[in-house]
């Protein structure tokens, strides 16, 4: 389905057409002609993106309604009869994923409903046991399931889910059980743990055993820069003795981002990096005066930095992009 | 470059049978274009360098020199025309960003001047709607046209929006969203009569569409009949979908089926206006639009969840009610279309 979604290009694409336009006599019917034969969307793809809509649209309100029938705790309604109505639905994600196993992207998101709807079956048992207010024992026992349907379908929005249970259970659990550490603590173990997701990751495309989208590393990398960055500099505001180890944490991460990206030219890592550490310099910089002129000084340091980087970047992006026009 | 686009004309040209000729002189040498648009990244790292950098810049100078209102008025000029300058003058991403930066400290430092000396807010966004309108159409880039329609739409939204009445934010939201319409659907138009403008055309694209969904949910907390705001982008969704079923024989009840289902959501205006902007952008196959249609969809329909005066029990029942009609539809299209 996703294959008919998007216009392939044939003769010209979007970006040639202006090319065109601008450089050449072509005129308003020409344009227009150009636009509809070439660019916009054909009566094959208006039926999959009418269909891709529709089904996601359809799960995901579906799925949504169900969370918040569970969340309201109707007390009219037996325990066992939520119990089966939750696992009732389960079953009919999960068979009908099965059913319709030959169609992949509607197969993969009907197990996506499944993963969503066992997230609602615990939340129910808390509410019928009452196992207590701790949420990192919720999360994890979803996570476990959740990990279990993603492992065997290697869909990407899947795969967020889990990473996002992970992250929910890991800082549930320091929040409410382990009060011993200090948030730079916390940011040092979310760190290292969503680093460690990403390498795993880029490795197993590396190999070329699995198939991981490129779309996919990205936002988990943008993740892991975000977590060292506030990290980082939520110690440097707040004097944590976490700083040093968090500073590791972010230099292991920076040069594997470094090496990733020069492996598989990929100047989005390397941009991340760059910004992340301005934003970390930066904030060294505002912590140690507020002065007048050392807020002259920032400014100054920013404007040389970022443009040193971008210059270093987009020269490094032609050399890696070499241009299909010399 | 030249000889790329001359057999792409020729490829076009035998298709067609035209006689497409490309200019040589008009062409920039080396490569240029396509390949070489900088990667997302470095325009967000260019563009948060030159913001925050630029602005950082103006209030140090601020502190150092403690500046009174004639000094406003005289360094918002100067800032305004350093930055047009380095627009003109420069072709780097970064410095066109720290010239957009310039711009606008200098707008609002001739601003504050200005509100100081004359009182008037209404004069002022007069001021900056016909300065946005030669930042489009004057400078170059695409980070200035944005900045450009920004300012225009922005201004024109404070004017519409400003005195609370409902009349205001329904005229504002009603012609953005004509505008939008004509703008997607004529494109061809649009392009070849502004040939020189023609990499704005996507920056303009996407702030319209940024302006009407922030417009749409601004509206909420207004005194505005909310569900007047969804019979615009209802009437040019129907439009669309007339144009597209021309030459169709079942033309006229998929255009009747498609009204009476689209009618409900004429009250959550938020919903129907990115349904129209998600059709639209995947009719044009805009990849940034549709992403921004999606965003808003998702938005939209949580937030008309989240405001419904009913209970969770009744929400929740509703929400699965839409979810199986959907996926009841889903399963019609699917039977028939492979049928």
């Amino acid at each position: 389905m996703l294959n008919h979604l998007f216009r392939k290009k044939d003769i010209v694409n979007r970006d040639d057409v202006h090319l065109l336009i601008k450089h050449s006599d072509m005129t308003d019917l020409q344009v227009s002609d150009t636009l509809h034969d070439e660019v916009y969307a054909q009566k094959t793809h208006w039926s999959s993106f009418t269909q891709l809509l529709l089904m996601m649209l359809g799960i995901g309100l579906f799925v949504a309604g169900v969370i918040f029938f569970f969340a309201f705790n109707w007390h009219g309604l037996h325990k066992y009869l939520k119990f089966g109505i939750i696992i009732g639905l389960i079953i009919a994600f999960v068979y009908s994923a099965y059913h319709w196993r030959e169609h992949t992207l509607l197969s993969h998101c009907l197990l996506t409903g499944a993963v969503m709807s066992i997230g609602a079956l615990w939340a129910v048992f808390g509410q019928v046991y009452q196992t207590g207010a701790n949420a990192y024992s919720f999360f994890g026992a979803w996570l476990l399931f959740a990990m279990a349907i993603a492992l065997v379908t290697k869909f990407e929005p899947l795969w967020l889910i889990v990473v996002g249970l992970v992250n929910a259970t890991v800082g549930f659990y320091l929040n409410e059980v382990d009060l011993s550490l200090t948030s730079g603590n916390i940011f040092s173990l979310l760190m290292g743990i969503n680093a460690l997701m990403w390498l795993v990751m880029a490795l197993m495309r590396h190999s070329g055993k699995v198939n991981v989208a490129s779309w996919f590393l990205d936002v988990l990398f943008l993740l892991v820069c975000f977590l060292t960055t506030i990290g980082i500099c939520t110690c440097i505001f707040s004097n944590d003795a976490a700083l040093w180890i968090n500073i590791i944490i972010g230099l292991v991460v920076a040069g594997l981002g470094y090496t990733v990206a020069f492996r598989e030219k990929r100047i989005y890592n390397l941009g991340l990096i760059a910004l992340s550490s301005v934003i970390i310099l930066t904030c060294a910089l505002i912590d140690f005066s507020y002065e007048e002129f050392n807020i002259l000084f920032i400014s100054l340091f920013i404007i040389a930095s970022v443009s040193l980087a971008s210059y270093l970047l987009i020269t490094l992006h032609k050399q890696w992009h070499v241009s299909i026009f010399k | 470059m030249y000889q790329y686009l001359s057999n792409v004309a020729e490829a076009l040209n035998q298709k067609n049978n035209w006689g497409i000729h490309i200019f040589q002189d008009t062409m920039p040498t080396g490569a240029t274009s396509n390949t070489d648009k900088a990667p997302i990244i470095i325009r967000i790292l260019s563009i948060f360098g030159g913001f925050v950098g630029a602005i950082l810049l103006a209030v140090s100078l601020n502190l150092i020199f403690q500046f009174s209102t004639a000094s406003h008025f005289v360094l918002g000029i100067l800032f305004f025309i350093g930055g047009l300058y380095i627009n003109k003058k420069v072709e780097t991403l970064f410095l066109d960003t720290m010239g957009l930066a310039l711009i606008f400290i200098g707008l609002f430092m001739f601003g504050y001047s200005f509100l100081d000396w004359f009182d008037s807010d209404i004069l002022l966004s007069i001021v900056y709607f016909i300065l946005g309108l030669f930042i489009l159409y004057f400078l170059d880039g695409i980070v200035m046209a944005f900045a450009g329609i920004g300012l225009m739409l922005g201004t024109f939204a404070y004017l519409c929006f400003e005195n609370s009445t409902s009349f205001g934010p329904i005229l504002f939201t009603g012609l953005l969203t004509i505008s939008l319409y004509i703008f997607i659907e004529k494109e061809y138009r649009a392009l070849s009569q502004y040939r020189q403008h023609i990499h704005k055309y996507s920056a303009v694209l996407v702030c319209m569409i940024l302006a009407m969904f922030v417009s749409m949910y601004v509206s909420r907390y207004m005194d505005v009949d909310y569900w007047v705001l969804g019979i615009a982008p209802y009437m040019c969704l129907l439009l669309f979908i007339q144009n597209r079923l021309t030459n169709n024989p079942l033309a006229n009840q998929y255009f009747y089926m498609a009204s009476i289902i689209l009618l409900p959501l004429v009250g959550a205006p938020g919903i129907i206006a990115s349904i129209f902007v998600l059709v639209m952008s995947y009719h044009i196959q805009h990849t940034l639009a549709i992403g921004l249609g999606i965003l808003g969809l998702i938005f939209f329909i949580g937030d008309f969840y989240f405001n419904l005066q009913f209970s969770l029990l009744i929400k929740s029942l509703l929400l699965m009610a839409s979810g199986a009609m959907l996926l009841g539809m889903f399963a019609m299209t699917r039977s028939r279309w492979s049928s």
